[in-house]
């Protein structure tokens, strides 16, 4: 069991700050129970950049919920190499709890109003994170940049992502093209997808992706470069 | 030796006009004194400047702390002062001390890739309580543990309306993470090669 020292001192002084607006803690060593207590002390802080990449997070990404849910100036979130894959709410739900958990995390984006910029790349979300990380598309309504990338998906997953960024451009055209409505979804403008297994399907995925994404970042086909080398295609 | 050369020729060049100064020299602790020097001689020139950037000048020992103590009290405007690859943990109570007491329109302190240890941030954060006007505080990069964790969380306990932004990144602020996070960092790096070559 890890004692978190370093996270407790933190988290105590955070707890009852109201000025920290950036918050960068990359690789500090933070176990899953040190993340925890300093999510527990943002949940009603001023945050709006948050970094906490290169720790381990796992489960305590279940704790991000209430700081999504009441926070209003929370724009960027940066987890990259936290280990979300261990993460219940980014794998299959076998049990009725697990569902309920998955269903909350999501949740609590989709109630979220102020995050632009997510990214959760290098965490070996799979095709099941991939599942996940598309209902969140689904729900939020403001992300406008994603970095996917180093997450060991497949077809499969890059597939539910692309569904999710080509409805929500949908909704994005309805909604802007209706001036009474109050409907306000923000268009997906980044898409990092590089360091998947996506080399097989990259011209389909970018043909679905290319007329919704201003930025791509995706590998192409060895066949379709004509060479080996890892290529990124810039649409 | 030309780098010092090159580094005093800007700074005595330098009008009393200049609002912001950077130095990337990467000089040793022999080499630093001359630079120093060439900077305490100019600081009448200094009266105006509001940044100021060294990187990689070996500040370490007590004369060269001094010598840049000597430049910094004579910058009166300074707003952002960063230090990077620069110190070490000996004297910077006694630099910060001075800092801190003359600078007082200072709200920007990047310490990044220093060599600080929890001494240094135990023995700053009472001066950064007092002075109260630090807003921006980057000390990515160093060998701190959670006692400095601990001594950062009492900073911004107590000091409520003031830091902004707190960069604590790439320091060991608690060992239990650190293992499992250096197994799943070298794993992953493993296989995203694997992803290259396939």
């Amino acid at each position: 069991m890890c004692l978190s020292t370093g996270a407790i001192g933190l988290s105590q002084g955070l707890r009852s700050n109201t000025s920290v607006q950036v918050l960068i803690a990359r690789s500090c060593g933070f176990c899953e129970a040190g993340v925890g207590l300093l999510l527990d002390s943002l949940a009603s802080s001023y945050v709006r950049q948050l970094d906490l990449s290169e720790n381990i997070v796992d489960n305590a990404a279940l704790r991000l919920a209430p700081l999504l849910q009441h926070s209003t100036s929370l724009s960027e979130l940066v987890l990259s190499g936290v280990r979300l894959g261990q993460c219940v709410a980014f794998r299959a739900a076998h049990t009725a709890e697990q569902a309920a958990e998955r269903r909350r995390f999501v949740r609590a984006f989709g109630d979220n109003t102020s995050l632009c910029k997510l990214d959760v790349s290098n965490n070996r979300l799979g095709n099941e994170g991939a599942q996940t990380v598309a209902e969140i598309l689904g729900c939020n309504q403001t992300i406008m940049w994603l970095n996917m990338s180093g997450n060991r998906m497949t077809h499969t997953g890059a597939m539910a992502l692309a569904r999710a960024v080509r409805e929500r451009t949908t909704a994005y055209s309805s909604s802007s093209s209706s001036s009474s409505s109050s409907s306000s979804v923000v268009k997906l403008e980044y898409l990092d997808l590089r360091l998947n297994n996506l080399h097989a399907h990259s011209l389909e995925l970018l043909a679905i992706l290319e007329p919704v994404v201003s930025t791509l970042l995706i590998e192409r086909e060895p066949e379709f470069q004509g060479t080996i080398v890892d290529g990124v295609q810039e649409v | 030796m030309e780098q010092v050369a090159a580094c005093t020729d800007v700074i005595a060049a330098c009008s009393s006009t200049l609002r912001r100064l950077h130095l990337s020299c990467k000089l040793t602790s022999n080499d630093a004194p001359k630079l120093l020097a060439a900077l305490a001689g100019a600081v009448d020139k200094f009266e105006a400047l509001r940044e100021l950037r060294i990187f990689s000048v070996c500040v370490r020992s007590a004369e060269n702390m001094t010598l840049l103590g000597r430049v910094l009290s004579k910058c009166p405007q300074l707003e952002l002062l960063q230090l990077q690859s620069c110190l070490e943990t000996p004297h910077v109570a006694r630099l910060m001390h001075e800092l801190l007491g003359s600078a007082t329109r200072l709200r920007v302190l990047l310490l990044d890739d220093n060599s600080l240890e929890d001494s240094s941030i135990n023995s700053m954060v009472p001066l950064l309580l007092e002075s109260r006007r630090i807003r921006v505080l980057d000390l990515s990069m160093n060998s701190l543990t959670h006692t400095a964790g601990s001594a950062l969380g009492g900073l911004l306990a107590a000091n409520k309306a003031l830091i902004v932004g707190l960069d604590i990144s790439m320091n060991e602020l608690d060992d239990a993470g650190k293992a499992q996070a250096d197994v799943w960092r070298r794993a992953r790096s493993l296989s995203h090669s694997l992803i290259g070559c396939a």
